[in-house]
């Protein structure tokens, strides 16, 4: 209990960083599917920002072999067969360099719930890192901006990442696999942060687990 | 993964092409990359350190010097795929201009540690340091330093030169005492439109202390002439204060900027060093002559440019330029020919382009433009607006040779156009389509048909062809089309009272105690649209007033002109629309241009309460003035218009 809790605190960046100078560690997963009990990751791919910057050559990527069969739904999604996924290391050796990888840093994923449930199934125990998700900051400043912003009530708030992507003008690469929605993810970020410290979240304490 | 994407990116441009794989590799590995919303100050002349070099994966930036008198100078704007900060760098990092994103911005950073390593490479370096553009900038630099005035770069010197090497006039002036009447005699004698009062005998004011105002054609039309002052009352109970002065160091720009902002033609030009001392006036027209090489660099460029794809890309260079046009105070106005310039140059190339691919046409033809492109008044890129007119031919085998022909040409052009940045016409209005691309005799059957028999319909579609102007290939033909279709609508009373109920169907906003009437719903509410109640009925009734007289013109200021030099309506109804037409045009680029600057998208829905209260006065006056034009076309036409209804 001691030991955990004094890693939760290694583990928390300064409080009272400002948002744009705290260090952020975007990523994605792909999984065989959405069951957090049955289910089970099939790639991660991450990278890093400082602030707003995002660090082009701080990336993670790995294949994972799931050990268990794909089903063709899922293959459609990301495009990764099962013969690629054999020779990949398991989830319990994969996760070790993307934890070193991660360090202390903030994570940050659009919907990161369930890659962090993932994960944390995997590692059967909680991450002690900070987390953001980036669908629901979305979702609160396009609210906060309707309210008391005026911005026009275009109907219900899409949150979904590509949609995001394109409203905010982001360029959508052809391609599609963990490291490139985390890519993508990483510059819906930046966009956020510049707007976040005009709705009072100016600190790393401001942001909400 | 990403890696790819960034080297991928920076391949593309040079110097980055010039790296080896390695190299580019490295840069990939070490870019942040950052993003800066509009108008955020990447870095600060003096004051930052820079740690990068940027790279513009998206949007563009202004590169701006402080001048010895703290004004800012432009020096340049870069857009995607240009680099900035080099120079900087070099500079052991103290940033040697402001740097600033005029729109939302997203840069690769390339980190100085890693520029040591490529500048190693020797193309690289070379690309830099030599014969580049940057040399030509640090040197520039230099000479802005020293406030000398720039006598080739004849674009930039409105940004680059002080106004005190622009006077040039002696100062007209008169004492206080002098009479009204006097002093317009020394005012034409002089050949001047403004006259100085000031207290100073026996010789000419040396101080701007002795300066108690200034007397302007304006003031002798609406006091004097108007108010029914007598002219033989001194000069000082007419004449306005304080005068307006700018000290001789500033920029030219920055007078243009402080005229236009205050609605003035001349500043008094002192010396601020100097106690004030008067070095002379400058006039709006000094600097408007300044301006009027511009345009002409930029077509220098587009007739080098070979391929289509160089075009677009002098052209999105252009086009950039003309947003920092309106901000920076340039008549709108100008800014519409200067667009319509660019434009043709465009098209002319693509024409010729498109005839060396097809091979020579098999009839003369003439390219036209239609509606606000006709009119020379776009402001921003617009739909395409075209038609293709050709020489009859002599038989069926001729007749077939042509429709094949042109109806490709049409589509390489329109393709060509739509490449440069024009989007196609949502109503079909381009010489893609069969209806717009035919021959003479064709065209002339469709406007004897909207002439003789009007339908509303026709009517909307003739505003637009009724605006059409020669812009490539044989002009003779749009004349003959000219020659024979606008003395027929002339002569027949029910089209012109078709166009008459256009032109008065929209009115004003006024209401009876002429407050501003307001949409009392929906997304605008207590706004007005200032396009549809303002700026269209006017140009839709000067659009009748020239067919109703014969007159070519297309552009509205142009046909303006004609009336006055063909002495069909009165100067003063004439001058009137004039202004109104001006001071519209110019509300509504500053509407749209401080809509842009908040990242909202361009519209032409106005609230009054967030205009000045002189703002407010002055689109009282011009609405009336729409109101009574309106009134003048109901009286003009009332039996025809009845009779279309």
């Amino acid at each position: 209990m001691l030991k955990r809790l004094f890693q939760r605190q290694n583990a928390l960046p300064d409080q009272l960083l400002g948002v744009d100078q705290a260090r952020y560690v975007v990523f994605d997963t792909e999984l065989t599917g959405l069951d957090r009990k049955n289910d089970t990751i099939v790639s991660i791919g991450a990278i890093r920002m400082k602030g707003r910057q995002i660090l082009l050559g701080e990336t993670f990527y790995t294949l994972v072999n799931p050990q268990r069969d794909l089903t063709h739904d899922n293959v459609r999604i990301h495009h990764i067969v099962p013969s690629e996924l054999v020779n990949q290391p398991l989830i319990q050796s994969a996760l070790q360099p993307f934890l070193q990888f991660v360090g202390n840093d903030i994570l940050v994923g659009h919907f990161v719930h369930i890659d962090i449930a993932m994960l944390e199934n995997a590692l059967r125990r909680k991450l002690p890192n900070r987390q953001v998700d980036t669908a629901r900051y979305y979702d609160w400043l396009e609210r906060n901006r309707r309210q008391f912003l005026g911005a026009p009530n275009t109907g219900p708030i899409d949150t979904v990442l590509f949609d995001i992507a394109n409203k905010l003008n982001i360029a959508l690469p052809g391609a599609h696999n963990a490291l490139v929605d985390a890519y993508l993810t990483a510059q819906v970020w930046q966009r956020l942060l510049i707007d976040l410290p005009d709705f009072g979240m100016m600190r790393v304490k401001d942001l909400w687990e | 993964m990403i890696q790819q994407l960034t080297s991928d990116f920076l391949r593309k441009y040079s110097p980055y092409n010039l790296l080896t794989e390695a190299e580019l590799t490295l840069a990939a590995q070490s870019a942040i990359l950052d993003f800066y919303p509009n108008d955020t100050r990447i870095y600060t002349q003096e004051n930052s350190k820079t740690e990068y070099l940027y790279v513009i994966q998206k949007g563009c930036v202004r590169m701006t010097v402080q001048n010895a008198s703290g004004g800012e100078v432009m020096m340049d704007m870069r857009s995607e795929g240009e680099t900035f900060g080099i120079l900087s760098l070099l500079n052991l990092g103290n940033a040697l201009m402001t740097v600033t994103s005029i729109e939302d911005t997203l840069c690769y950073l390339i980190p100085k540690s890693t520029v040591q390593t490529l500048l190693k490479n020797q193309h690289f370096s070379e690309y830099f340091l030599r014969g580049s553009p940057q040399r030509y900038l640090l040197r520039t630099l230099q000479e802005i330093r020293q406030q000398s005035p720039l006598q080739n770069n004849s674009d930039r010197l409105i940004f680059t030169i002080a106004v005190r090497h622009l006077v040039k006039r002696q100062l007209v002036w008169c004492l206080p005492d002098t009479s009204i009447r006097q002093a317009a005699q020394l005012m034409v004698q002089q050949k001047v439109g403004s006259i100085i009062v000031a207290q100073s005998t026996p010789s000419q004011p040396q101080n701007a202390d002795q300066i108690l105002g200034i007397v302007t054609n304006t003031d002798l039309r609406n006091k004097v002439v108007a108010v029914g002052y007598d002219a033989t009352w001194p000069i000082s109970s007419i004449m306005s204060t304080p005068v307006k002065t700018i000290d001789g160091d500033q920029l030219a720009f920055e007078a243009l900027l402080r005229m236009i902002n205050s609605s003035i033609h001349s500043l008094l030009v002192v010396d601020g060093n100097h106690g004030n001392d008067i070095l002379g006036m400058v006039t709006q027209h000094d600097l408007i002559l300044l301006q009027s090489n511009s345009p002409l660099i930029m077509s220098k460029q587009l007739r080098r440019d070979a391929s289509v794809t160089d075009l677009a890309k002098t052209l999105n260079n252009a086009q950039q330029f003309i947003p920092l046009m309106v901000k920076e105070g340039v008549n709108p106005g100008s800014v519409g020919r200067v667009v319509a310039e660019i434009n043709d140059q465009v098209l002319a190339r693509l024409l010729s382009i498109a005839e060396t691919e097809l091979g020579p046409p098999p009839l003369p033809y003439c390219w036209v433009v239609l509606g606000s492109e006709g009119r020379k008044e776009q402001t921003f890129k617009t739909d395409q607006d075209n038609g293709l007119i050709y020489a009859d031919p002599s038989d069926d085998a001729q007749a077939d040779l042509a429709t094949d022909y042109f109806t490709r040409f049409a589509r390489r052009v329109i393709d060509a156009l739509v490449q440069c940045g024009f989007p196609l016409c949502p109503g079909n209005y381009m010489a893609v389509n069969p209806r717009w691309c035919q021959p003479l005799s064709n065209w002339l059957s469709i406007y004897h048909t909207w002439i003789n028999t009007p339908e509303p319909i026709d009517v909307m579609n003739a505003t637009i062809f009724f605006d059409m102007r020669y812009a490539g290939g044989d002009a003779s033909l749009l004349q003959a089309l000219l020659a024979d279709v606008l003395p027929r609508a002339r002569r027949s009373g029910r089209f012109m009272g078709h166009l008459a109920r256009l032109a008065v169907q929209n009115t004003p906003p006024l209401g009876f105690f002429r407050s501003f009437l307001l949409e009392s719903n929906g997304p605008h509410k207590n706004e007005f649209d200032l396009k549809k109640r303002g700026v269209m009925p006017l140009t839709d009734a000067i659009r009748l007033y020239a067919i109703a007289h014969g007159i070519q013109a297309t552009n509205t200021l142009e046909r303006l002109d004609d009336l006055r030099k063909a002495n069909v309506l009165p100067n003063e109804q004439i001058d009137e629309m004039k202004d109104t037409l001006e001071f519209l045009a110019l509300l509504r680029l500053k509407h749209q241009v401080e809509q842009s600057t908040r990242g909202e998208k361009p519209n032409n829905f106005i609230n009054p309460n967030e205009l000045s209260s002189i703002e407010r006065t002055t689109l009282r006056e011009a609405f009336q003035v729409i109101a009574n034009t309106q009134a003048d076309l109901s009286d003009r036409y009332r039996g025809f218009m009845g009779a279309a209804i």
